[in-house]
């Protein structure tokens, strides 16, 4: 390319980017603007009703099945296959992006294919959420047509993003392999951002609607609607809501995409095709891991801002009927931590200077498996009388204290801390610095970590000697520790490691065994989510909108742990099974039979 | 991995970042409307 | 075949958290019972006491907060006896029973607590970040707790008897209709809001206690000239919110607390500014 071609396509580059990210915030500008206007509704004071009061005779039941089961499991699928297909467009195009920028192809075949899994799965989740949106309505009638009146207009943009949503996936994914190169990629990436903003914007609607339930505004307290949808919208519990699931849906996408790698790793004939998937498990694992380090974060805004808005909410979730909830979400966080880091681990053996590293897992282990323990400990032991009697109480003496808030918020951000070191490892295992300032580098690592450990345990030993409010304002230091440690490590890893000399990651050397972690993850993780929907819905007691509409169904209570646990299992099989489903699928999209010979997918022909 | 470390270096690392967090620390419980002694204990 | 192996496991381990799920304190949490009235035969002092009681770890919810972990002051725990007279003497203390003294006192300290929490709020007990300055404490009288006027006397009861000092508060009256709200009755006929402010205020006997259309009643402040005297809000404040502002030479607790909840708001508004609009006659009083 002579200098003129080159400037002239750097400058279109920019041109397209800048204009794209333009229209891009015009979306959300636009659904805005349209729900102001929708919004005028107080024609006179007779609009000013209050919220309907639904009697029993306003639900319906059919055929003795119970209408809560049947929309919570409905509910649930759609819930999982939207995080789905919403996260996988924004993993694949960053992943797109850096293939574009480092010019390695494989990050752009892999990106395709990341979202070849998506599209099958895009058509279920329009199916699911029809289904929801029909049982929503036949079940609980009064409620939904009070909502409707809330977000009047914006129902009627929520649909047309969803049409949105199709042009734009389809035309991302078509067009990936006509806009390839050049100035067309950059284009290709920006339908993909498109694509990304609607789909934010259809889930920020959503959430509007679910958090209004829990927390009301833009009414008053009977319900009447006084101000505008953009009011209604955005109610205290919106924007943690947002981010938690946004952060969780990117978690998410990649454990799920780690399973369909795991699920190819492990049908894969050649050594070749092996290499490939073992890549994308790895990766897949790292979008996962970075999607999960900062949720608790998010989970710990949620709450705050549950607790903020009304501490009776707050403490019926963490500690009346539904505390022991967070006890089996210990359960499952630390299986997905153990999970992660295994896989690491694991992983580790890929490459020489990896091995190197085998010695420092059994600390980490240690770090992960002890931290889970804490957390998982109860503040309150389920005893008979006798035991009660015998122990004087409900609490163990030494292992009662390391049932609260302190003691948990220490293993839980070590437990973070350490899993990010795993990465760290690993992502040192395949480099060696050349830098001149390597030595001195590793010195403020290696004194970060330790600081920063030691303050996120100080902070935690503060909360037990601090009044409550303290204890809890202790919590967010911690916080900023881990973040701090994980920030900064990596900023001084990545400038340690600039031009390092690259030792040979052997792809594809991994044992089965470890591919056992990257389906345990996904499922762990499909079944947290449950669970954490469960508490969330729980959260209303019994309101259909808290403090505003009653809810008086004949269901209008909150299931036992046993109850809930199995209507969860159940819609995680099924769920599993539509998963594996659709990863057939789209390999068998890919499989071609040739005259005289057996069908074989893509890449497999010996 | 380390088999020998420079300690002047180590020990100006580990004093940067205690006052790191302490900073931070302390900024976070005032920012929450948590006053704090320097000892940070509640005020 | 290894993927077989991997899914017989991811099933084995979706199992085992059911299996735990399913071993570990199973609650169910049903719906708050509405209001239960006591026989229409009447309940006497010790019912009262017994009934607030079961209010205070039921539908008041008041042990999800007060108890030993430190959100809120344990008042089961606590010497209410020398603890509620000593927060009338504190000096940060401006409420309704300032300085007073007594079982009245008492009752008046108890219910300003319960119905408006953020008037007093005890050291270290406040919003963070507000000095304890805001209370997080709800309101009792409205949702989602809802308590009655009869809930609140029964609990106020049962906390008097506990401290030691003598009950101040009415029986429940025989015969009083629950103040459940009316969907759980099945009471679906509603004869929709008033038509005029007139008709509303008929419809709300607020000339009962006010002087109004020549009952010449007194029990209420006078209201005319209200227009020139308070503001939208204020009168707005006075009628779903009535001890928030107690006028001159008036008690609390004597208009009732529930119209918020009774009114529609175009009977609010019309009221309001039908109130607004009354001119003072120059007539003196």
């Amino acid at each position: 390319m002579t200098h003129f071609e080159k400037k002239r396509s750097g400058q279109n580059k920019w041109t397209w980017f800048c204009l794209f990210v333009l229209s891009v915030y015009l979306i959300p500008d636009i659904a805005v603007a349209a729900e102001q206007g929708v919004s005028a509704t107080t024609d006179g004071l007779a609009a000013l009703l209050p919220a309907p009061k639904p009697t029993r005779a306003d639900y319906m039941t059919v055929g003795g099945m119970s209408s809560r089961t049947i929309i919570w499991g409905l509910a649930q699928m759609h819930l999982f296959l939207a995080a789905f297909v919403l996260a996988v467009p924004f993993f694949v195009l960053c992943i797109e992006l850096t293939g574009t920028l480092t010019g390695d192809k494989r990050y752009d075949d892999m990106a395709y294919e990341f979202m070849k899994i998506s599209m099958a799965a895009y058509s279920f989740t329009a199916l699911v959420g029809g289904g929801l949106a029909i049982a929503l309505f036949l079940f609980y009638p009064v409620l939904m047509g009070y909502l409707l009146k809330v977000f009047r207009g914006q129902t009627l943009i929520y649909a047309l993003l969803f049409l949105g949503e199709s042009v734009f996936l389809y035309i991302y994914f078509y067009s990936w392999k006509a806009l390839r190169y050049g100035n067309l990629k950059w284009a290709h990436m920006s339908i993909g951002l498109i694509l990304n903003t609607v789909g934010l914007t259809l889930m920020f609607i959503a959430n509007a609607w679910a958090s209004f339930m829990m927390s009301p505004a833009g009414v008053d307290q009977t319900g009447a609607i006084t101000g505008t949808v953009w009011a209604a919208t955005r109610n205290p519990l919106w924007n943690p809501l947002n981010l938690h699931r946004f952060l969780a849906n990117i978690a998410y996408g990649g454990a799920i995409v780690g399973a369909y790698a795991a699920y190819r790793f492990l049908s894969a004939k050649s050594a070749e095709v092996r290499a490939h998937y073992d890549w994308m498990g790895y990766t897949s694992n790292i979008i996962a891991i970075i999607g999960f380090l900062p949720l608790p974060f998010a989970g710990y805004w949620l709450m705050a801002e549950i607790y903020a808005y009304s501490q009776q909410m707050g403490i019926t979730a963490m500690g009346g009927v539904l505390a022991w909830l967070f006890i089996i979400q210990a359960v499952l966080i630390g299986t997905i931590l153990l999970a992660a880091n295994y896989y690491l681990w694991c992983g580790l053996g890929r490459s020489e200077r990896g091995q190197d590293y085998t010695p420092y897992v059994k600390y980490i282990a240690i770090v992960i498996v002890g931290g889970f323990l804490v957390w998982v400990t109860p503040h309150s032991l389920i005893l008979t009388p006798q035991e009660l009697q015998q122990l004087g109480g409900p609490n163990h003496k030494i292992l009662g204290p390391l049932g609260i808030m302190p003691a948990k918020n220490i293993a839980v951000n070590l437990m973070l801390v350490f899993t990010f070191l795993s990465f760290q490892m690993f992502y040192r295992s395949s480099r060696v610095a050349t830098v001149s300032w390597a030595k001195q580098g590793q010195m403020f690592v290696v004194g970060l970590y330790i600081v920063g450990c030691l303050n996120i345990i100080g902070a935690g030993v503060y909360g037990y000697l601090t009044p409550t409010v303290y204890k809890v304002g202790a919590s967010v230091p911690q916080v900023v520790s881990t973040l701090s440690i994980i920030v900064f490590s990596g900023l001084i890893d990545y400038f340690m490691f600039k031009g390092s000399k690259k030792r040979e990651v052997r792809w594809g050397r991994m044992s089965t065994r470890s591919q056992y972690a990257l389906f345990v993850l996904p499922v762990a993780f499909t079944w947290l989510m449950a669970l954490m929907g469960y508490i969330r819905s729980s959260l209303r007691t019994n309101w259909h909108v808290y403090t505003i509409m009653k809810d008086n169904s004949p269901e209008a209570y909150i299931p036992t742990i046993g109850q809930a646990g199995n209507i969860i299992t159940a819609i995680t099989l099924t769920f599993m099974g539509l998963i594996l489903f659709i990863f057939w699928l789209s390999q068998l999209g890919s499989t071609e039979q040739i005259e005289n010979e057996d069908a074989v997918p893509a890449g497999e022909r010996p | 991995m380390i088999k020998s470390f420079p300690v002047v270096v180590f020990v100006a690392a580990v004093l940067f970042w205690m006052g790191y967090f302490y900073t931070i620390d302390q900024m976070i419980m005032e920012g929450q409307g948590l006053p704090v002694t320097w000892t940070m204990m509640p005020k | 075949m290894t993927l077989i192996k991997v899914l017989l496991f991811s099933v084995f381990v979706l199992f085992s958290y059911t299996f735990f799920a399913n071993i570990l304190p199973q609650v169910q949490s049903d719906a708050v019972e509405e209001e239960t009235q006591p026989d229409k035969g009447g309940m006497d002092q010790d019912g009262q006491i017994a009934w607030g009681e079961k209010l205070f770890s039921g539908k008041g919810t008041c042990t999800l907060c007060h108890n030993n972990m430190g959100r809120a002051p344990d008042l089961l725990q606590m010497d209410l006896g020398t603890l509620l007279p000593a927060r009338l003497t504190d000096s940060r203390y401006q409420g309704v029973a300032k300085n007073g003294q007594g079982a009245k006192a008492v009752e008046a300290y108890i219910r300003e607590s319960m119905v408006d929490p953020s008037a007093y709020v005890v050291k270290g007990f406040g919003k963070k970040g507000s000095d304890d300055t805001i209370s997080p404490m709800p309101k009792i009288d409205g949702p989602p707790i809802s308590l009655s006027r009869a809930e609140e006397d029964a609990l106020i009861a049962f906390l008097q008897d506990k401290g030691g000092f003598d009950v101040t508060v009415p029986l429940p009256e025989t015969g009083a209709e629950p103040a459940a709200d009316g969907a759980d009755e099945g009471d679906g006929e509603d004869a929709g809001p008033a038509e005029t402010a007139e008709s509303a205020i008929g419809k709300f006997g607020c000339a009962a206690c006010h002087d109004m259309f020549g009952s010449g009643a007194e029990l209420g402040p006078e209201l005319e000239g209200l227009g020139e005297r308070m503001s939208k809000d204020e009168i707005r404040e006075a009628i779903i919110d009535p001890n928030a502002t107690i006028a001159e030479g008036f008690d609390a607790d004597t208009m009732p607390a529930d119209f918020g909840e009774q009114m529609y708001v175009s009977e609010l508004q019309m009221i309001v500014d039908y109130l607004k609009n009354l001119k003072s006659t120059g007539a003196a009083q």
